[in-house]
C-alpha cells in the first residue's frame, strides 16, 4: 500500500479511536443515570448504534449485490462480503447486549420483544449468506449467488419487521426496550452512532483489503503455467 | 451496585467480539503471508516446467 | 405470448407426469407431514385447552418442514445431470423455468396439504368445514414456493445443499409462517374476517414481492 493511502488509513484509525474515546466519555461521564434502570441502562448507548450499523451493513450488502450483478466487477462482491461479516458480528453483539440488558433490567435472559426477535431473524438470514459463500468454491459463482442472497435477504427485512411487530401486538406481554429520551441522551446516542459508523468503515476496509489480497494470490496460483 | 457487573460484561463482550474479528483478520493475513512465501519460493526454484 | 407460456406448461407438465408415474415425492413427504403431526401430539397433552392454542402452530410447522423436504427435490433431476444446460437457451427461458418449476412445486405442496389438513382437523377434533383455511393455505404455499424454488435452484451449486436449503429458506419465510399461523388461529376459533385481514395482507404482499423479485433474479442463479 503506497504512502498516501497509508496516511489516509492512519487518519481513519486515529479518528475512530478519538470518536470512541469521546463516545466512552459521553456514555460514562456526561450522560445522567437513568432513573428507572440505573447504571445498566448505559448499555443502550452501544446496543442501539450497533443495531443501526448492522442494518447499514446489510444495506451496503444489498447495494453492492445489485452493483455486482449489473457491473460484474469483483470489487463489489468483496465489499459485500466484508460488510456482511462485520454486519453479522455487530448483529451478534446486538443480540448479546440486548440479552444482558434484559437480564439486568428484568431478570430474564431473553424477551420476545419485537426488535430483538426481528434482529434474531436478521442474524439467521446473514449467517446463511456467509455459509453459502463459504460452501461455493469458485469466485464468480460465489459472487453471483451471494449477490442474489444479498438482494433477497434485504428485501425481507421490512417484511419480517412488520410481521413480527404485528405478531407482538397480537401477543403482548413481552418486556420491551422503551423509554423517553432526554436531549443529553440523544446527543450521546448520536456520538456513539458516529463512532460505530467509523469503526464499521475501518473494519470493512481492513476486511476488503484482505479479501482482495486473497483473490490476487488465488489468481497468481491459477495463472501459473503448471 | 450489582447492575454494574452486567454493564461491565456487556461492554467487555462488545470489545471481545470486535477484537476477535480483528484477530481473525490478522490470522487470515498470516495465512496469506505464508502462501505468498510459498509462491515466492517456488518461483525462485523454478527453472522450467515441473 | 404463446412461446414462453407453453415452455412453462411443458416444464410443469413434465414434472407432474414424472411424479404421477413414480409417486416418490408426494407419498414420502405426505407420510412425513403426518408423522410430524402425530409427534407433536405426543409432545403436547391432547384434548386440552392448550392443544387448541398450539394447533395452528403444529399444522404450519408440519407444512413448513414437509415443504423444505419437498423443495430439496424441485431441481433434483437437473442436479443429477449436473446442469440446467438443456433448458437454457435465452433470457425468456429463465423465467419459464422458474415459473414452470414454481407451478410444479406449488401443486405438490398443495396436494400434500389438501390431504394432511382434514386429517389434522380430525385428529384434533375440530370442525371440518373451514373454507377460509383454503385461502390461507394457498397464499402461504405460494409464498413458500416462490422463495423455495429460487433457493432450490441456488442450492444446486453448493455443497451440503440438503442442510443449507432449510437454513437459507426458513429465515426468509418467517413472515409467511407468522401470518399463516395467526390467520389459522382466527379460523380455528371461528373469528371474523376482520381479524384475519392483516395476516392475509402480509401474505399477499409477500407473495407479490417475492414472485417479482424471484422472477427477476432467477436468471442470475442459473446462468453460467
Amino acid at each position: 500500500m503506497n504512502g498516501r493511502s497509508a496516511l489516509r488509513h492512519y487518519i481513519l484509525v486515529g479518528l475512530g479511536f478519538a470518536l470512541m474515546v469521546a463516545a466512552l466519555y459521553m456514555v460514562f461521564i456526561y450522560v445522567p443515570t437513568d432513573k428507572n434502570m440505573g447504571a445498566v441502562q448505559r448499555i443502550f448507548y452501544f446496543h442501539v448504534p450497533l443495531a443501526w450499523i448492522a442494518f447499514l451493513a446489510f444495506f451496503v450488502v444489498f447495494v453492492c449485490s445489485i452493483l455486482y450483478l449489473t457491473k460484474r466487477d469483483m470489487k463489489w462482491d468483496v465489499i459485500a462480503s466484508a460488510s456482511a461479516e462485520v454486519g453479522v458480528v455487530f448483529t451478534s453483539l446486538v443480540l448479546i447486549t440486548g440479552s444482558i440488558w434484559a437480564k439486568a433490567a428484568w431478570g430474564i435472559w431473553w424477551t420476545w420483544d419485537a426488535r430483538l426477535t426481528a434482529t434474531l431473524v436478521l442474524w439467521f438470514t446473514y449467517v446463511a449468506y456467509l455459509l453459502v459463500r463459504h460452501y461455493v468454491a469458485e469466485d464468480s459463482q460465489r459472487a453471483r449467488l451471494g449477490a442474489v442472497l444479498g438482494i433477497v435477504g434485504f428485501i425481507d427485512v421490512p417484511i419480517v419487521a412488520l410481521a413480527i411487530m404485528l405478531w407482538r401486538t397480537q401477543h403482548p406481554g413481552a418486556l420491551i426496550f422503551e423509554g423517553g429520551l432526554v436531549t443529553s441522551m440523544l446527543i450521546t446516542l448520536l456520538v456513539c452512532i458516529i463512532a460505530f459508523t467509523v469503526l464499521y468503515i475501518i473494519l470493512v476496509v481492513q476486511s476488503t483489503r484482505l479479501k482482495n489480497m486473497e483473490a490476487d494470490i488465488r489468481n497468481i496460483k491459477n495463472n501459473r503455467p503448471d | 451496585m450489582d447492575n454494574l457487573g452486567y454493564l461491565f460484561a456487556a461492554y467487555t463482550i462488545i470489545w471481545a467480539l470486535i477484537f476477535g474479528y480483528v484477530f481473525f483478520l490478522y490470522y487470515k493475513q498470516r495465512k496469506l503471508r505464508q502462501q505468498m512465501d510459498l509462491l515466492k519460493d517456488s518461483k525462485g526454484e523454478r527453472e522450467g516446467p515441473d | 405470448m404463446k412461446g414462453p407460456l407453453s415452455k412453462v406448461l411443458t416444464i410443469f407438465w413434465k414434472d407432474i407426469l414424472l411424479e404421477i408415474r413414480t409417486k416418490e415425492v408426494v407419498t414420502s413427504i405426505l407420510v412425513f407431514a403426518l408423522l410430524v403431526l402425530v409427534i407433536f401430539n405426543f409432545a403436547f397433552e391432547p384434548e386440552t385447552a392448550t392443544m387448541s392454542l398450539v394447533a395452528p402452530g403444529i399444522l404450519w410447522v408440519a407444512f413448513t418442514f414437509a415443504g423444505v423436504l419437498g423443495l430439496n427435490r424441485v431441481f433434483a433431476l437437473e442436479r443429477e445431470n449436473s446442469r440446467l444446460a438443456g433448458l437454457l437457451l435465452c433470457p425468456v427461458d429463465h423465467m419459464a423455468i422458474y415459473w414452470g418449476k414454481l407451478l410444479g412445486s406449488f401443486t405438490f405442496m398443495l396436494a400434500i396439504e389438501i390431504v394432511v389438513t382434514p386429517i389434522f382437523l380430525v385428529l384434533l377434533n375440530l370442525s371440518l368445514f373451514l373454507p377460509r383455511l383454503i385461502l390461507i393455505i394457498v397464499l402461504a404455499t405460494l409464498g413458500f414456493t416462490s422463495v423455495g424454488t429460487l433457493f432450490s435452484a441456488l442450492a444446486i451449486n453448493i455443497r451440503a445443499r440438503d442442510i443449507m436449503l432449510p437454513i437459507l429458506f426458513l429465515p426468509i419465510v418467517v413472515p409467511v409462517i407468522i401470518a399463516a399461523v395467526e390467520a389459522t388461529a382466527v379460523v380455528l376459533q371461528g373469528g371474523p374476517w376482520g381479524d384475519m385481514l392483516t395476516w392475509l395482507q402480509i401474505m399477499i404482499a409477500f407473495d407479490i414481492i417475492y414472485l417479482v423479485v424471484a422472477t427477476l433474479v432467477f436468471q442470475y442463479v442459473v446462468e453460467g
